[in-house]
């Protein structure tokens, strides 16, 4: 038997999406949320995930406009996070590169790595704190930056085995050349 | 109008056809068309220009990173970048070219790999910011991201493809380039409600790609004269069905990377009968004006303003323009 076609649908994020997404943003980011993001928050629903994207009023007419034919986007405006079946929420790396262009490096959290840590991060590796140049946090997620300040992605810091810091790698613009096409 | 389709698609090798096809490695019936296009002495410099590998080259996106900056940094890495002087942001990658796609700085997204010719369609489109602005086969993205480079991202951008694959690395290029004012759609553009107007429409239409022999040279052979016939059915489709969804003085680029009447004016002068508010504009294109006549056939007289790029006119590959406004 034929398996039924997963049908998605892009709608405005539900109540505990949109607690989970912010919670996330501010987390890392000091400015206010809903200055920060261009518009209001949706979510592709009827998937295995959910994908959050931030849509201004402009392309939120022309969403409307479209549902009204049946047409259900692909994708539409920032796309912000991608909530798991697990409620764990990842930022995107749009959201990384749009914190970085909104916002002053004081306000968000960042950890800047070294030329050779960017080499590593770039694959979609760990970086270990010989390669850590300087952050402004302790401990949690963060984006990752160059020396330059660039953003090259998501990590989480945390200390190994209660010592040497060390950078997660949730997601790194590496993925454009491995995945991205 | 069936004894023009048959007199441009009945295309029978003459002996110099079939000779200059044999030197060159073409099918005899594709260079019959070159000595029916041009003068004979411009088909040899047409068929040199394609025995020579196209230069690589990039636009460099001046909405994350300024030009000369760029140049800089891959210049540190032995990359060595020369301005493309008929185009805003194309350089011609004079040495490296092998790690173009692979550097930290295409990463981050501070430009695109795209031929020479291909920027030029969405100059010519000057998309503004504010403006409603469709990208009608958008896929892999190279024009969807420099319609928002263009308009620093402040065009409301709806870009549709069919292809899912190629669907993805649409998304995945405007994410890394770092655009946001889009919509993406997988769907036929041909099943878009005619409701939905647009201040600019680029058609950068599916197509047999002789203008990219140069990349890509098993195109000298590997397509027939049925396939151009339906391909441009499809595209007399897409510009007929596209075109009731310019606003009234909007305008739609149609651009092709192919060279031939078939795809390009013969298209054009199907579409112009059908939509006789649509008028083609003049442009400051290079290239040459387009055809008003061919084997026999006479094409719309406007369809002049049109312009094709031949790949030895500027050393790029050959691509079709023309830029059509809706007066009514």
């Amino acid at each position: 038997m034929q398996a039924k076609k997963k049908m998605l649908k892009l709608k405005p994020l539900k109540p505990e999406d949109r607690k989970a997404v912010t919670s996330m943003i501010v987390e890392v980011v000091k400015c206010k949320v809903d200055k920060l993001l261009p518009g209001k928050l949706y979510g592709q629903y009827g998937g295995s995930h959910i994908d959050v994207y931030s849509i201004n009023e402009s392309l939120l007419t022309r969403v409307k406009q479209l549902s009204y034919h049946g047409i259900n986007p692909y994708s539409a405006g920032l796309y912000t996070a991608t909530i798991w079946r697990n409620q764990k929420v990842e930022p995107s790396l749009d959201l990384a590169k749009h914190i970085w262009m909104k916002c002053n490096p004081a306000e968000y959290r960042h950890t800047v790595i070294s030329e050779a840590g960017e080499k590593i991060f770039l694959y979609g590796k760990d970086v270990f704190h010989g390669n850590i140049v300087q952050t402004n946090t302790e401990f949690g997620l963060t984006i990752v930056t160059n020396t330059r300040g660039e953003p090259l992605g998501w990590g989480f810091l945390r200390r190994k085995n209660g010592k040497e810091l060390l950078i997660e790698n949730i997601k790194d613009v590496g993925w454009y050349v491995r995945a991205g096409g | 109008m069936g004894g023009i389709e048959e007199k441009i698609f009945a295309v029978k090798p003459t002996d110099k056809a079939v000779e200059l096809a044999h030197k060159y490695g073409y099918s005899p019936w594709i260079v019959e068309r070159y000595l029916r296009m041009l003068p004979e002495e411009e088909v040899y410099l047409l068929l040199e220009a394609n025995e020579k590998p196209l230069k690589k080259s990039i636009r460099c996106n001046d909405y994350l990173i300024k030009c000369g900056e760029l140049k800089e940094r891959l210049g540190e890495k032995g990359v060595i970048l020369r301005k493309i002087p008929f185009t805003r942001h194309g350089y011609y990658v004079e040495r490296g070219s092998d790690k173009i796609g692979y550097l930290h700085e295409y990463m981050l997204g501070y430009y695109y790999i795209q031929g020479p010719a291909s920027m030029i369609p969405v100059e010519i489109l000057d998309p503004r910011p504010g403006e409603d602005v469709l990208d009608a086969a958008a896929a892999p993205g190279g024009k969807s991201t420099q319609i928002l480079q263009h308009t620093k991202d402040k065009a409301h951008l709806l870009a549709i493809d069919k292809n899912r694959e190629r669907i993805k690395s649409l998304r995945s290029h405007l994410s890394r380039m770092g655009f946001n004012n889009h919509i993406i759609i997988r769907m036929d553009n041909l099943k878009l409600p005619t409701e939905y107007q647009f201040d600019k429409i680029l058609l950068d239409a599916p197509c047999s790609g002789e203008g990219i022999i140069r990349k890509d040279p098993s195109r000298k052979k590997s397509r027939t004269i049925e396939d151009l016939k339906y391909l441009s059915s499809l595209q007399i489709r897409m510009v007929s069905h596209l075109s009731r969804l310019i606003r009234e003085d909007g305008v739609m680029v149609y651009s092709t990377c192919t060279i031939g009447v078939e795809e390009n004016e013969y298209v054009l002068t199907k579409a112009l009968e059908h939509n006789p508010c649509l008028e083609p504009v003049d442009t400051e294109a290079p290239g040459s004006r387009g055809l008003t006549s061919y084997s026999g056939v006479e094409f719309d007289p406007r369809l002049e303003r049109c312009r094709r790029i031949l790949p030895h006119q500027l050393n790029t590959e050959g691509f079709f323009i023309c830029k059509l406004r809706r007066k009514c």
